[in-house]
């Protein structure tokens, strides 16, 4: 073991609260941007929010260009689109305003405009020279948390794989936090990124790159998320509730940004990449076999997060690993999370793949206890 | 694809430092190193920029100031960067604020500005055009500003080469003017051409004392037109010194004009608004040097003009005697043959009356000096009908008539045999010999020929005479040879002087005119004749009729 005593925190400049989006327009000029690229989704653009800011933008006399040719799991032929027409139209700077997709995709953008080449060749760990241009986020999901992370998946449709990307550099200049957005999120993407960021907030508590700081941030939001969520799900026009996962997702981005994360994200990106799964949905079904795998190696933070999510001393004393799990597949249910990986298409003869993938994934280094591909085969057999 | 087995542990240990953010190439976002390298992109642009052979300058169109510049602009302007910062350009470029309006005018065209002073203190000329740029969504304008005093001094040396060829083509092409108003011409063209006010030659005399003096203008009075060349002005410095002198005491250029090593003549331009430069020196000297060789010229045809003349009232006058001479010696000739006659007459008839009469009673004696006087005025008879013919001729009128010489020939021919006959003669005549000639004439030339030939081979025992024509190019050569007496080459010369003789009268009888008379036919028929011969062989006689003459062989 390597001496292990230096720790980093690093995150974007904040704003939380209703009414956050309104500030880009400040920020846009503040980091001297005359003409904004908007990567963002049709879903958004529908909901009017582009509207709403681009005009605000070109009041201030910022012109925007707007892509929003962005899949669920974005593409790296996304990526080189809204690099060309980032070029195209002589932008200098990128406003991303939607969920964990476009965010990544802006990032991607970021990466090229500045760097070239193709996207694939900056996978890994700070493979990126060149400062990207300014990158202001505006999440309207509460669980990606790509606002405030140093992370980028993107999709390599050719090779059926998500790859990853991994830099400081393209953490966001500034995200801008703002409740009112997650409104417009359909039912079932609020639970399943309630769950992704759940599971952020569980895998960088549990890391082996956690800290005091860390520590702080994924506490809080495996706390506010265990509240919130089951309300933010079923009564979607409470404010709090929404807030509070905004919030929620907002610490555990913090979180595993500087913590990093673990298995359950190592095993869900390989299956995003072969079945387009929704990667909140992979985390949640993934995460309570992973608990039980790690439970012993991280038992006493394990326990933590039971006690959070309500569990009670006397279940876990008495039932050790699977109170833990218990809390967390009641969350699940709560908010219409079920069945297994089966349920969802995954196939047996797939799962060497995916553990290959796994075991190479960048997430998995920070683990509790590091596998070796069989263990990896056998958890996504028994989430199966 | 990497598997878990591949990948170390230290591997790992050292990817999740990484991931941590403590790794070596992990830091925060920070745009500084990126505006670092981008700033000395623009400084390496800046200075690029700088090297340029072109100002360049940035201009606010709200105030028209000066906003950046690069070195060039500096040099340009004659001032530094800091002072040009704010400035107008219009302000920058001119002392004299005429420009002002011209400046604001061009906005997008191109201006020339004339004559700005520069460090160096030469006069410059600057080609300034004028774009319209926009970047960070404020509009500018873009002066770009050449220096092209080069460009403009060569421009200006070939229109000024062209004009200076053009007036020297204009001075050699004054025609019909006195040497006078050809050296006022020059001068004007040369003033012209230097912008001069005036502009004078002075011509040194040959001995070197005085200058006469030409002048672009009228302004020189007949009396002041010659100058003593012992003043020592600035003219006889450049006599002296044997080259031009530019501004200083001259108040223009004055430039020597020279002969080999003599200096001939000096140009003299004043009254330039600018001052001379080496150019206005190069086209004097030019113009100076082309206008002495047209001087020169004028001077050798004129020369030449008179010689002519001369020469041609000599050649009247000597005709005009040589006519007079001619017709007098005819007159003479005419009379005195004619006059002669009547005596001649008068011997030859009493002294054959005397034979008739008094034959008998002479004695032996007295009859053979009697026979003596008879027989020389029979020769003296033939003599002056001779002499009568050939002056006869030499007065005569050619009439050309066309003609068969053959026949003219044959017809002569048998005449002499009738006369003289002779056997054992044989005389071949060339067929169908037509000539362009004066029948009469060609009638004695025959005769006499053909005479002569008979005569000549009357001692030998057979006569062969042959009369055929020769034809070289266009001229047709008549000859007639004989196997006569023949005659010695060295006299061929005397052979047609009148009364040149190559034999004795006893041996062949004849007066010696009429080879002379036969020469002066073919020369008035522009032809010529000549003869050949050897001594105890026989003689060749060739003539040719002239130009005029037609001739062809009848078929």
């Amino acid at each position: 073991m390597t001496v292990d005593t230096l720790r980093k925190f690093v995150m974007p400049e904040v704003i939380f609260g209703e009414g956050a989006r309104m500030q880009a327009v400040r920020y846009l000029d503040n980091l001297g941007v005359a003409h904004a690229f908007i990567v963002t989704d049709p879903g958004i653009i529908n909901a009017g929010w582009i509207r709403e800011i681009a005009s605000a933008a070109e009041a201030a006399g910022i012109s925007a260009t707007i892509f929003s040719q962005v899949s669920e799991n974005p593409r790296t032929t996304e990526v080189d689109a809204g690099t060309s027409m980032y070029r195209e139209n002589g932008c200098d700077g990128i406003l991303a305003i939607g969920g964990g997709s476009p965010m990544d995709c802006a990032k991607g953008i970021a990466i090229l405009s500045t760097n070239g080449g193709m996207i694939q060749q900056y996978e890994g760990v700070d493979q990126i020279h060149h400062m990207g241009p300014p990158l202001i986020c505006i999440p309207t999901t509460a669980g990606s948390s790509a606002d405030v992370s140093q992370f980028a998946i993107l999709n390599e449709q050719e090779k059926l794989r998500k790859f990853g990307i991994i830099s400081k550099t393209i953490i966001p200049d500034v995200t801008l936090v703002d409740p009112d957005l997650l409104s417009t999120l359909p039912e079932k993407f609020i639970g399943y990124c309630g769950f992704d960021a759940l599971t952020h907030a569980i895998e960088a508590y549990v890391s082996t790159g956690s800290s005091s700081l860390t520590d702080l941030h994924a506490l809080e939001a495996i706390r506010i998320i265990g509240e919130a969520l089951p309300v933010a799900y079923h009564e979607r026009e409470n404010r709090e509730a929404a807030r509070q996962m905004m919030l929620g997702s907002l610490h555990a981005g913090l979180a595993f940004s500087n913590a990093s994360l673990g298995l359950v994200h190592a095993m869900a990106h390989p299956l995003s990449g072969l079945y387009d799964l929704p990667h909140g949905e992979a985390n949640s079904l993934l995460l309570p076999e992973v608990i039980r795998y790690n439970y012993l190696s991280a038992q006493a933070r394990y326990n933590r997060i039971g006690e959070i999510l309500g569990a009670s001393e006397e279940d876990i004393q008495k039932n050790g690993v699977e109170a833990i799990i218990g809390v967390v597949r009641g969350l699940a249910e709560k908010v219409g999370i079920s069945g297994s990986l089966g349920d969802r298409g995954v196939l047996r003869r797939d799962i060497r793949t995916l553990s290959d993938h796994a075991m190479v994934d960048g997430c998995i280094v920070t683990n509790p206890l590091l596998p070796d591909v069989e263990e990896v085969m056998r958890l996504y057999e028994a989430a199966l | 694809m990497k598997r878990r087995s591949e990948q170390t542990r230290e591997e790992q240990l050292l990817l999740r430092e990484k991931i941590l953010g403590l790794g070596e190439t992990s830091f925060r976002k920070s745009y500084y190193p990126e505006l670092r390298i981008r700033l000395r992109e623009l400084e390496r642009f800046r200075f690029i920029l700088d090297q340029v052979s072109v100002g360049i300058v940035i201009i606010d169109p709200r105030t028209n100031s000066i906003v950046d510049l690069n070195e060039e602009t500096c040099r340009l302007l004659n001032k530094p960067q800091k002072e040009l910062r704010g400035m107008r350009l219009a302000d920058c470029l001119d002392q004299r604020s005429a420009l002002n309006p011209e400046m604001t005018e061009i906005e997008n065209g191109v201006a020339i500005i004339r004559d700005l002073p520069s460090a160096d203190g030469e006069l410059r000329t600057l080609e300034i055009t004028m774009h319209h740029a926009i970047f960070g969504g404020e509009e500018y304008r873009i002066a770009i500003m050449r220096d092209i005093t080069r460009q403009r001094a060569a421009e200006q040396a070939i229109i000024r080469t062209k004009d200076m060829f053009e007036s020297v083509i204009r001075i050699s092409a004054v025609q019909d003017a006195g040497e006078e108003e050809i050296l006022s011409a020059a001068l004007r063209e040369a003033a012209a051409l230097t912008e001069s006010t005036h502009a004078y030659c002075a011509i040194l005399s040959p001995d070197e004392t005085f200058f006469t003096i030409s002048s672009s203008s009228d302004d020189i009075p007949a009396m002041a037109r010659l100058s003593p060349a012992d003043r020592g002005g600035p003219w006889e410095e450049v006599i002296k010194r044997r080259e031009p002198i530019l501004g200083g005491r001259c108040g223009g250029i004055c430039l020597p004009i020279s002969e080999g090593d003599r200096v001939v003549a000096v140009i003299t331009l004043r009254g330039k608004p600018l001052p001379y430069d080496e150019f206005d020196l190069r086209v004097a000297t030019y113009l100076g040097e082309a206008l002495w060789q047209i001087v020169l010229r004028y001077r050798a045809e004129e020369r030449l003009w008179q010689l002519n003349e001369e020469l041609e009232r000599r050649v009247m006058e000597r005709t005009r005697e040589l006519a007079n001479l001619n017709s007098e010696l005819e007159a003479f000739t005419y009379s005195v043959s004619h006059d002669l006659r009547a005596p001649l007459r008068s011997i030859n008839g009493f002294s054959l009356a005397i034979w008739e009469d008094f034959a008998d009673d002479l004695p032996e004696d007295a009859r053979l000096y009697l026979e003596r006087i008879r027989s020389a005025s029979e020769r003296m008879g033939t003599l002056i009908d001779d002499l009568l013919l050939l002056s006869r001729i030499s007065r005569a009128e050619l009439r050309r008539q066309e003609f068969s010489l053959t026949d003219l020939a044959h017809e002569v021919i048998e005449e002499i045999m009738e006369q003289e006959p002779r056997e054992n003669a044989h005389v071949e005549i060339e067929e169908g010999m037509v000539v362009s000639a004066d029948r009469g004439l060609m009638r004695s030339v025959l005769m006499n020929l053909f005479s002569n030939a008979w005569k000549f081979t009357g001692k030998k025992e057979k006569t062969e005479i042959l009369f055929r024509s020769q034809k070289n190019n266009e001229s047709t050569t008549y000859c007639i040879s004989d196997n006569g007496a023949g005659f010695d080459m060295a006299y061929k010369k005397k052979l047609f002087l009148p009364f040149s003789r190559l034999h004795t009268t006893e041996e062949f009888p004849g007066t010696g005119i009429g080879l002379a008379t036969i020469a002066r036919i073919i020369s008035k028929h522009e032809g010529s004749i000549h003869a050949e011969g050897i001594p105890g062989q026989g003689a060749t006689f060739y003539f040719t009729l002239g130009s005029k003459e037609r001739t062809g062989v009848l078929q």
